[in-house]
């Protein structure tokens, strides 16, 4: 015998979730049964609402709350100095040291010729046609992975010729770390980006 | 300092349900019929050492049937423990000090080996790809820089194959990005290839001309191209970039290298007898050993599997001479003790394995 038609229904729009299994689907859709109508009807609307107001922002495709996001309208923020980011997540993780005044640009993913990921499945097109505005600062903040690295030199190759400055952020040993449990890529890239005392 | 081994447990790998062992610091036998279980031995500590095991064939291959999973550990004097797990339909996992690592080969160079199993004849008798399998393993073992290099290299060979297969255009920009980055990590594998077997060669012929007197071993780098630093490897890229397209795959660089070994002036692999091959082999091994321990200051653990069966009995105790000198850590295998000859003498450790079960000989203390 078979769940009821809306509970299963229920059961396969969690398992469309990622990294939610038909096991975690079904405890999920039995909690919801549980749970008091009143919350249920929030919980829906809050999916409803999130998914119909927010939008990737039409400037730096970071994620926002109508055509522009909350960093691109900041008037004090520095629109000549743009810091590139995998994903959006990235942008909350600089944004906490509360240090950079520029602005930001999220490529929603790195290149990975090997999944299928290239130059068209990133927002590049959209970070080269910010740079006809004056940039004067392009700041890479790629991972310092393979990907990472591919990506940050590909976007060096494009930007450079126009005549912008291009970084990359340093990576070496964690502050407070200790060398001893440093581990050997991290010290290897420490060792060849030290600098003169 | 590493250590030595002082320890071994092996848990479901092929035959051996539950194994320990505890080597000396010299020399320790392990001594059973055929089939019973000893190469095991070596490849499990092979496994801890390096994340590979000695014999061809899959890792999943060498769990227990009927078993989900193998494991095997190890302790190092000073107290490092070292751990890989296998895992049937699942990836290899490898522990330092019970802490997981990212790959099974970051375990690599907490306890150099150098290994000799029937397996690697290949080394002058199989194709160029041995050739470098035993340049990549055995440099890894002494330079993190090399393994870095070696693992950046081959990912950014792979996604540059991966956009040569394409069908959609692939601008040069796109290549040229793999490239640097290629030819960054391939210079740095050129030159340490190049560093290591020029302190090779001499030793290896040495080695032979004890083994075999009167003949010699000549053991050379084949760079595929001739380039040895970046600005050469980026230029050699973008000049073949079109036949690469054509081609489909990147046909240029140091993933193409090999090495040559010629016996008594000729080709080794295509004129070498067994003998002579066998003993090739292993001159080049004992070089490596000994190449090591000028490279890092201490023995690397030296596994010799089964080395006495196809050689002559001068040949024979040249080797159980070598492999009997104070100072390295060495685990030896054999059906009759009497094979080892004077190694046995020396030995401070003997097991026996019968039928996946290994025990201590407690007469020989
Ligand atoms: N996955 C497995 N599960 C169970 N047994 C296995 C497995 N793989 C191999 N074996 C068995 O383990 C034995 C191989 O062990 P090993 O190669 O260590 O023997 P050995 O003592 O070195 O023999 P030889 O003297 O012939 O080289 C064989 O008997 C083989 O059938
Ligand atoms: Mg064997
Ligand atoms: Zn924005």
């Amino acid at each position: 015998m078979g769940f009821a038609r809306p509970l299963a229904e229920l059961i396969a729009q969690f398992e469309r979730l990622p990294g939610v299994g038909p096991k975690s689907a079904q405890r999920l859709a039995f909690h919801v049964l549980r749970m008091p109508l009143e919350d249920v009807r929030r919980f829906s609307h809050a999916l409803t609402v999130a998914r119909e107001s927010l939008g990737v922002c039409s400037i730096c495709q970071n994620i926002a709350e109508g055509e522009t996001c909350e960093i691109c309208r900041d008037g004090r923020r520095d629109p000549h100095l743009i810091c590139v980011v995998s994903e959006a997540r990235d942008i909350m993780a600089m944004e906490r040291i509360a240090e950079y005044k520029g602005v930001y640009h999220v490529l929603h993913g790195l290149l990975n010729p090997l999944n299928g990921v290239g130059p068209e499945q990133l927002r590049i097109r959209e970070l080269l046609a910010r740079m006809s505005g004056g940039v004067q600062e392009v700041i890479l903040a790629t991972n310092p992975t393979v990907e990472g690295d591919a990506t940050a030199l590909y976007l060096a190759k494009l930007i450079k010729p126009l005549d912008i400055r291009v970084t990359r952020l340093a990576h070496g040993m964690p502050i407070g770390g200790e060398l001893d449990y440093a581990d050997t890529a991290t010290l290897l890239s420490a060792l060849e980006y030290r600098r003169e005392l | 300092m590493t250590g030595y081994l002082e320890r071994l447990v092996l848990r479901n790998l092929r035959r051996l349900t539950e194994a320990e062992i505890s080597p000396a610091q010299g020399l320790t036998l392990i001594v059973g019929r055929n089939g019973q279980g000893k190469t095991t031995v070596l490849e499990g500590i092979h496994l801890l050492s390096t994340g590979r095991l000695l014999r061809a064939g899959t890792e999943n291959d060498a769990i227990q049937l009927g078993q989900d999973g193998a494991r095997v550990e190890g302790t190092l004097t000073g107290g490092t423990e070292l751990a890989v797990t296998l895992r049937r339909g699942s990836r290899k996992m490898a522990y330092l000090n019970g802490l997981g690592q990212r790959r099974a080969s970051d375990l690599i160079g907490r306890m150099p080996v150098v290994a000799f199993s029937a397996q690697d004849l290949s080394l002058v008798t199989g194709e160029p790809a041995d050739r470098r399998m035993y340049l990549d393993l055995e440099i890894s073992q002494v330079s993190p820089a090399y393994l870095r290099d070696l693992t950046v290299y081959k990912k950014n060979l792979k996604e540059r194959n991966a956009l040569l297969r394409q069908e959609e255009w692939v601008s040069d920009d796109l290549l040229a990005t793999y490239e640097e980055a290629m030819a960054e990590a391939g210079a740095g594998l050129r030159q340490a290839r190049a560093q290591w077997v020029t302190e090779l060669a001499p030793l290896a012929r040495d080695a032979y001309a004890t083994l075999a007197p009167g003949e010699t071993l000549h053991v050379e780098y084949l760079p595929h191209e001739e380039w040895m630093d970046a600005e050469g490897a980026r230029e050699d890229y973008a000049v073949n970039r079109r036949r690469d397209r054509e081609r489909r795959m990147s046909i240029r660089g140091p993933h193409r290298d090999d090495m040559a070994i010629e016996v008594a002036g000729v080709d080794g692999r295509k004129y070498g007898s067994q003998g002579q091959q066998r003993t090739a082999v292993i001159a080049v091994k004992m070089a490596t050993r000994a190449l090591m321990a000028a490279r890092r200051g201490e023995w690397p653990l030296l596994l010799l599997d089964d080395v006495f069966s196809d050689l002559d009995a001068q040949r024979r105790a040249c080797l159980a001479e070598w492999a009997s000198q104070p100072g390295g850590q060495v685990i030896l295998t054999g059906t009759e003790p009497e094979l080892a000859g004077s190694a046995l003498i020396s030995a401070q450790a003997l097991y026996w394995v019968d039928s996946g079960v290994v025990t201590r000989d407690e007469i020989r203390g």
